[in-house]
């Protein structure tokens, strides 16, 4: 990372993000510049095609795996630690979703 | 409402409820056409599990083609490997709601097309993605797939396997001559190597287990591998959904890859986040539901690009499945298939749904068929006529016992009653009267009569063994009521100057010939009760304290039942003996160890009121017997239940058979009642049969030494009460 990490881990964010609307979680500086960042792009009511998730805790994931759209990417940009029991079932597998995480 | 009206709806119901489990057969479209197609209804057979861990075949009623469908009757149906059996242990993320219908991939033959059903012909081959376990399903005509010519059956059940895996495929995202590695050498993971393989990608499997390792090696292109970490491959699948297999699937993986989460987790797993951001991998959900999302939102068919694929390969010989069909099971016995697939014992398989009758798989008619008669029941075809001389017999021992079996040989077609001799009597007077025999002044006497060749011997246990050699030296046939005898050298005795004497002699266990041991004998004789696990006797009687005096009739005034010496004990020789020899009869087993406990009453003065006993069976099966004299209101329950790895029979007051194999013409899976009215009194039946082993044109059925038997348990039985530790019959001998 720079010495303008945020930006940077924002620009990355992009990069790995599909068309169409996304929302973006969590209230930190990463989440503030990404939302800066996309713009218009930000969804409305109906699920996203892309969810950012800025907190990288397994609870954090789950929501915004639970959130994105059927077929869509949940794009983990935080610090993270592997999880050693995740339901990779009920949305991830099931719903056909794609994750990344962004490197850190 | 009309029948015919009643009838349609009562089908289109089963149908519904069919929809429930099976999406394919649930979509079924234009159902109100039904309503005026009353000819149309199919009746078949079908899977269902009722509840947790049962399975049944059961009938059922659909409709025919309606626009646009085709009526499939099913030859061969695929057994997930992984969902049916996750589905049956009830494992998490697999818990279908009761009952439910299994069923996942199936091939069969169109027999019905409603119109505008497209290019398919009745007679075609088709293979039916999900499917439901069932002889005949109604499905859209644009949900099958043709099957080419020179494609085997079995292999083209495993389409909608095939459709799973090619998507998973397509989800990796691969360029010609990349290389994918697939985490499970299941079926999905194998056709995913497979199919990945004709598409031209290299291929690596990590097998978990030796079988599965086995099968990698047989597969063209496939890799085993031991250690995935220096793997760096384009894409991984993650075909297990096991704990780890999730970050095995992401260490075999090059940085930037894709790993697909193709088989269903039935659990938790670990979710590698650090080396996915450190790796720049991408996880991807492959799950089929979502590709029928993927139809729904773009129109574009992969569900039938990825069968074609599938199929054509087969034809061509670019991707093989022979081995990965399985052994076809009859699904006549679902419940066996799905515990051989919990146990691990059947790997892959397929309901080969030819097994069924023709009738049974595609019925036109929807007419409930009726049993006539109750299944097992089996009717004694062996009694003779009564021709030639009726075999004379002279009946020792006219009290309660004595004058049934006297009325048994009156009633017999090849013996009668010549001669009656009782210490009292009066008893022996009343006997012989009955049935125009003479009443002899001593046992010498009855023996010597004229015409006398057998006797039937029912005095006091004691007196077994005086009267019986008395007999034997004369070289009469002689006829044992149980037990042999008051204890077991006395009986072994009797059975040695058995074999001394050119007579025949046999102890008299009749209930061997009830309709329903017979039917249970045909049971255990097609196998199946299968591997013996164990054996219990309840022997429950009420008998009044006026029977410890004189019997259950009061004819004459004895206590020799309440003497140890001369009964040798209580209800269990008395009459838990039937229920010993008919638990050793249908079984065939020995018992090799016994420990009893037991107590005695005022009413049965010396012998026992009541009795526990354990025993060990030879091969490590067990048994038990309880029994007592003094139980207010006796038993329904009294009897004898055996049962094994496949089953299990009752003998009691409602006689019935569960055995996983569809035995005797029953239903697997279910109980069945083995009770019939009995073609012939049972002690006549053992008379008659007696006599014609006497004339040679019988075996023996039942030779003292199964009476010996007997003897030897029930000593054992007693020693162990007096000892305080268990008995070896070895130490009896």
């Amino acid at each position: 990372m720079t010495s303008q990490p945020h930006e940077d881990l924002a620009a990355a964010v992009l990069e790995m993000l599909p068309d169409g609307p996304v929302e973006v979680t969590g209230e930190g500086a990463t989440a503030e510049t990404v939302r800066r960042l996309l713009g218009g792009r930000s969804a409305g009511e109906a699920p996203p095609r892309a969810v950012v998730e800025t907190t990288g805790t397994a609870a954090g994931i789950a929501a915004a795996l639970e959130r994105v759209a059927s077929g869509g990417r949940v794009v983990v940009a935080a610090p993270v630690a592997d999880v050693p029991a995740f339901d990779t079932y009920s949305e991830l597998h099931v719903r056909g979703l794609e994750l990344v995480v962004v490197p850190s | 409402m009309t029948p015919d009206l009643r009838r349609v709806l009562d089908a289109l119901r089963s149908a519904k409820g069919a929809s429930q489990e099976a999406p394919l057969a649930g979509r079924l479209a234009t159902r109100a056409a039904a309503v005026v197609r009353v000819a149309g209804i199919r009746a078949g057979r079908r899977v269902v599990w009722p509840s947790a861990g049962r399975a049944l075949l059961e009938r059922f009623e659909l409709p025919a083609a309606g626009r646009g469908e085709v009526t499939v009757e099913i030859l061969a149906s695929a057994i997930s490997p992984g969902t049916e059996r996750a589905q049956y242990l009830r494992l998490p993320n697999a818990r279908p709601a009761f009952p439910h219908h299994p069923g996942y991939s199936a091939v069969g033959r169109v027999v019905d097309r409603g119109r505008g059903a497209g290019g398919l012909a009745v007679g075609e081959l088709v293979a039916v993605p999900r499917a439901p376990h069932a002889s005949l399903v109604t499905v859209p005509a644009s949900e099958v797939y043709a099957v080419p010519d020179g494609v085997a059956l079995a292999e083209a059940s495993l389409t909608y396997l095939a459709i799973i895996a090619a998507y998973g495929v397509d989800r990796c995202g691969l360029e010609p001559g990349e290389l994918v590695c697939v985490i499970g050498a299941g079926p999905i993971g194998l056709l995913a190597q497979r199919i990945a393989h004709a598409r031209g990608a290299q291929t690596a499997v990590v097998a978990p287990s030796e079988r599965a390792r086995a099968l990698v090696e047989l597969t063209p292109g496939a890799r085993l591998l031991h250690a995935v970490d220096e793997l760096a491959a384009a894409a991984a699948i993650d075909a297990a959904g096991q704990e780890d297999t999730l970050e095995l699937a992401a260490s075999a993986a090059a940085d930037g890859a894709r790993v697909v989460l193709l088989g269903s987790p039935r659990g938790l797993q670990r979710l590698p986040l650090s080396a996915m951001g450190r790796r720049r991998l991408t996880v991807v959900g492959a799950h089929i539901s979502r590709l029928a999302g993927e139809r729904a939102e773009t129109g574009r068919d992969d569900f039938r690009r990825f069968a074609d694929e599938y199929l054509t390969g087969l034809r061509e010989g670019t991707i093989a499945a022979a081995d990965l069909v399985g052994e076809a099971v009859d699904p006549r016995e679902p419940e066996l298939a799905y515990r051989r697939l919990a146990d691990g014992s059947l790997r892959s398989a397929y309901f080969d749904w030819q097994r069924l009758e023709p009738s049974e798989r595609v019925a036109p008619a929807p007419v409930l068929p009726r049993r006539s008669s109750a299944p097992g029941s089996v009717v004694v075809s062996a009694r003779p006529r009564a021709t030639g001389e009726r075999l004379g017999f002279a009946v020792i021992g006219c009290g309660d016992i004595g004058a049934e079996n006297a009325a048994a040989i009156a009633s017999a077609a090849n013996a009668r009653v010549v001669a009656c001799y009782d210490a009292v009597p009066a008893l022996a007077q009343a006997v012989a009267a009955q049935h125009g025999a003479v009443a002899s002044g001593s046992l010498d006497a009855a023996l010597a009569e004229a015409g006398v060749q057998a006797v039937v011997v029912s005095v006091p246990h004691a007196a077994h063994e005086e009267v019986s050699l008395a007999a034997l030296e004369r070289g009469l046939h002689l006829v044992v009521e149980k037990p042999v005898a008051h204890d077991l050298a006395s009986a072994r005795r009797i059975a040695s100057a058995a074999d001394r004497s050119s007579g025949l002699a046999s102890v008299c266990f009749p209930f061997r010939f009830e309709s329903a041991a017979l039917a249970a004998q045909a049971l255990i004789d097609e196998g199946a009760l299968g591997e013996l696990r164990g054996s219990t006797i309840t022997m429950l009687v009420d008998k009044p304290p006026s029977y410890w005096l004189g019997g259950y009739s009061g004819r004459a005034t004895s206590s020799w039942r309440t003497s140890r010496v001369a009964s040798g004990g209580g209800i269990l020789i008395m009459n838990a003996t039937h229920l010993v020899d008919r638990a050793l009869h249908l079984t065939g087993a020995a018992v090799e160890e016994v420990a009893a406990f037991a107590s005695q009453s005022a009413e049965t003065g010396e012998v026992e009121d009541s009795i526990a006993v354990s025993m060990r069976y030879a091969g490590g099966a067990v048994g038990s017997i309880v029994g007592a004299s003094s139980a207010r209101g006796g038993s329904s329950a009294s009897g004898l239940t055996v049962w094994g790895t496949l089953g299990q029979i009752v003998l009691d007051d409602r006689p019935r058979a569960f055995t996983l194999h569809a035995a005797a013409d029953g239903e697997a899976g279910r109980w069945r009642n083995l009770d019939a009215a009995e073609s012939a009194d049972p002690r006549v039946v053992y008379f008659e049969r007696f006599v014609e082993a006497v004339r040679g044109a019988a075996p023996l059925d039942i030779a003292l030494a199964a009476g010996v038997t007997v003897q030897e348990v029930v000593e054992a039985a007693y020693r162990s009460v007096e000892s305080g530790r268990p008995v070896r019959i070895e130490e009896l001998r």
